[in-house]
């Protein structure tokens, strides 16, 4: 891995959760994120393994059910991932202790390519070239 | 272990999701995007939608089960017009589970 590579991360988190993760990255990288309302569930499959029983409608687990996530894109140096995943799960479990279940998931992948959008519109032919 | 990202019309998320229940797979993430395919929209008399309301599922399975998984949003997600979608499967290098921090190996399966 050097300096260069890029990662990709996905960090899946409790829509609630938002602001305690906007904190935690804004102290590790100022840089740019993007952050999507998603809905999601996990292996257990949504409120029944996720939520206290007293939160169970008419006292019944619901099935089937999706609960309210928010999706944090990021593309950051590969070297950063560990530092990233850490203060997001610190700053997550925090408030959640780890004994909740949902508290989110985080995915990295490697990013093959970078192309800046920046500068001159490239030629879209050689036309448009040499007219 | 890969991620399935899944770009279908939004009125196929039941029959999506359900197809995955079929597979055992519980695990995702789905969210409102919009967008346009090589149609570059729709046309609706004089009107024109330069993009289109989607839903995007994020799947992430393990290597052999990813292509079931395909088969059947594909199926699920099916309606024979344009516009039916795209499905993206792309590698992932580590998944972590917040709550305890661990690292998983294989069956992360979503969020």
């Amino acid at each position: 891995m050097s300096d260069d590579d890029l990662s990709e991360v996905y960090l899946v988190v409790r829509a609630e959760e938002r602001p305690a993760v906007e904190l935690a990255l804004e102290g590790l990288l100022p840089a740019l994120h993007s952050s999507f309302p998603a809905v999601g569930r996990g292996r257990g499959g949504g409120l029944r393994s996720q939520r206290p029983a007293r939160f169970w409608p008419f006292g019944r687990p619901p099935a089937g059910e999706f609960l309210p996530k928010i999706v944090f894109y990021l593309v950051v140096p590969s070297s950063m991932v560990d530092d990233l995943v850490r203060a997001v799960t610190a700053a997550v479990c925090a408030e959640r202790g780890d004994a909740e279940h949902g508290l989110g998931v985080v995915f990295v992948s490697p990013i093959l390519r970078e192309t800046a959008i920046v500068g001159a519109r490239p030629a879209r032919s050689a036309a448009e070239v040499s007219p | 272990m890969k991620m399935i990202r899944a770009i279908v019309r939004p009125d196929r998320d039941r029959e999506v999701v359900r197809a995955l229940e079929d597979l055992g797979v519980f695990a995702l993430t789905k969210l409102p995007v919009t967008g346009r395919g090589r149609q570059g929209g729709a046309q609706s008399g004089a009107l024109r939608y330069q993009e289109l309301a989607k839903l995007m599922l994020l799947v992430v399975l393990p290597e052999d089960q990813v292509d079931a998984a395909v088969t059947a949003i594909a199926h699920a997600a099916y309606t024979g017009y344009p516009g039916d979608g795209r499905i993206f499967v792309s590698e992932v290098a580590q998944a972590i589970r917040i709550r305890t921090g661990e690292i998983l190996p294989e069956p992360a399966r979503g969020a």
